[in-house]
């Protein structure tokens, strides 16, 4: 389960901060165990803000953020990056998540040789496989560069690549905005496959309201840095 | 108004030849807006460029394409540029079209000025007038693009095509990357627009829904259905149509199996057979575009010979 508490973030432009913008105000949040919350709001709302906050990619200025019981705004840069194996973010441009100039092998490598999950080469190599299986690719595509992928392609790669370190809580800030009709079906369908499995809780950010009743247990409505409205479903 | 007849356009790689367009007709009615919808990759954008003849050299056009009566893929680039934004216009994706240095009132004179020669007096007041017209305020016409946001850049864009009074507006995603409450405020701004005869290109199902009088589906560079958009969305009849609008999350969210095949080396015979359920013997061989009461569709489905 992760918590937000009383989640404020201004952010600040201009010389001397002169200009300020409230992206984040005063919001409190919870994602239940297995849980799907859609996040909905228009550009500028504040959802993708609070979905880095939620993970600490962005440290809020007030608030606190508690994962499983521990609060992560108190926490120092070693004892965050153990606990941040647990949280993912699937971004909504698969273009610009994986490394250009990489393969989709090492890419998604990259994980299990930072936390070093893998005691050999090939090891590493079945991990990986059994992975894009799952995902549905094929062992061709370890070999290509990203731009060698489709829009949907990439995303199930960068899908894999999340599933790595088996993580208990997803941000999936808008993953199908940029993609085919089709492709956003299959690739929803696959993020709700892996939650029946595996338990996992996603944050689903989108601004597609439809979608957002289709996969969603529960919508919070975001407006002006504030949620304004929830609403459980099913 | 315009008829297109079995127009091709093959890109030459060095992986081979990429069938981008391979021999699609189809014809817009005067006053019409026919929209052409496809997913990335199906040779929907390559095809509007081919009308406006904007293809890079590697590409190989055959075919016809006629704009009252005169065939514009024989045409000079002389002839070519008296044509571009005065008759046909073009409205270009959001994301990078105009140009940041210029005022966006200057970008929409551009037309006016570039085919009529008039003073600049009376080009500005239809300037204004246009902005007004179009919701984007009058106050705006000094303003640079970084200024606007997307919605209103939109706006820009439309103004710019419909400046110089076209006779068809060619029209390429105008709703891709907006949110869904700007898209429904396009939606208006093209109905505004109202009686001028539209070639609309999108994968917004949704959009096309609200605005269109046509629909037509392109998968693979061929054209698998065209319907009237009533009949289009409560009964659709090409297998890929079916699949798309079963995948929108309103209609339950059905991904259709597989990938889009390779461009270079598409399928023989029907290119949707291997993800389609219907698929038998028959479709191993090219089947034909069908007529059934006005509606068309290239399935052996509908096949009753």
């Amino acid at each position: 389960m992760i918590e937000g508490k009383k989640i404020k973030k201004v952010f600040k432009s201009g010389i001397f901060g002169g200009k300020t913008v409230v992206a984040v105000d005063n919001v409190d949040i919870t994602v239940y165990d297995g849980e799907t919350v859609a996040l909905v709001g228009e550009s500028g709302s504040g959802k993708s803000t609070l979905g880095r906050i939620l993970l600490m990619l962005i440290k809020p200025d007030e608030g606190r953020v508690i994962f499983d019981g521990v609060d992560l705004t108190k926490l120092k840069g070693r004892e965050l990056r153990r606990i941040r194996t647990k949280m993912q973010l699937i971004p909504q441009n698969p273009e610009e998540a994986l490394d250009p100039r990489w393969r989709i092998y090492d890419s998604i490598a990259e994980p299990i040789r930072i936390h070093k999950l893998a005691d050999s080469r090939n090891e590493e190599e079945e991990l990986i496989l059994e992975l894009i299986r799952a995902v549905g690719l094929k062992e061709e595509h370890l070999n290509r560069y990203p731009h060698e992928l489709s829009g949907g392609e990439l995303q199930r790669a960068v899908i894999a690549r999340a599933l790595t370190l088996n993580p208990k809580f997803i941000v999936c800030d808008e993953p199908t905005s940029m993609l085919d009709i089709s492709t956003q079906a299959s690739i929803v369908r696959l993020l709700m496959e892996f939650q029946k499995r595996l338990g996992i809780s996603y944050l689903f950010i989108t601004h597609d309201l439809e979608l957002a009743e289709v996969i969603a247990d529960r919508i919070l409505v975001m407006r002006s840095g504030k949620i304004v409205d929830e609403r459980s479903l099913h | 108004m315009l008829e297109i007849e079995d127009l091709k356009v093959y890109f030459r790689t060095n992986a081979g030849k990429v069938k981008a367009v391979d021999g699609v007709s189809f014809e817009v009615k005067r006053r019409e807006k026919f929209t052409l919808i496809g997913e990335s990759g199906s040779g929907k954008s390559v095809l509007a460029q081919a009308i406006l003849r904007l293809l890079p050299k590697n590409a190989e056009v055959s075919g016809k394409v006629l704009f009252d009566g005169r065939d514009l893929i024989e045409l000079g680039e002389e002839d070519m540029r008296k044509i571009r934004g005065r008759e046909i216009a073009w409205i270009p994706q959001s994301q990078s079209s105009l140009n940041p240095v210029l005022t966006v009132g200057f970008q929409c004179a551009e037309p006016v000025i570039e085919h009529f020669r008039t003073d600049k007096r009376s080009v500005f007041a239809r300037v204004v007038r246009l902005f007004e017209f179009l919701g984007i305020g009058r106050s705006r016409v000094k303003d640079y693009p970084h200024q606007f946001s997307g919605g209103m850049r939109q706006r820009v864009l439309v103004a710019m095509g419909i400046s110089a009074d076209p006779k068809l507006i060619i029209a390429d995603e105008p709703t891709k990357g907006l949110n869904a409450s700007k898209r429904s405020q396009i939606v208006e701004l093209f109905e505004k627009v109202g009686d001028k005869t539209m070639l609309i290109i999108t994968h917004d199902l949704n959009f096309a829904e609200n605005l269109a009088d046509r629909i037509a589906v392109m998968y693979c560079g061929k054209i698998v259905e065209v319907s009237p958009a009533k009949e289009f969305f409560s009964e659709p009849l090409h297998p890929y149509s079916r699949g798309l609008l079963d995948s929108l999350p309103s209609r339950g969210l059905k991904p259709i199996k597989g990938f889009q095949p390779s461009m270079i080396n598409p399928p023989k015979g029907c290119r949707f057979r291997d993800r389609c359920e219907f698929a038998s013997e028959r479709c191993k061989s090219e089947p034909p575009l069908i007529n059934l009461n006005g509606r068309f569709v290239r399935c052996w489905l509908y096949d009753r010979r």
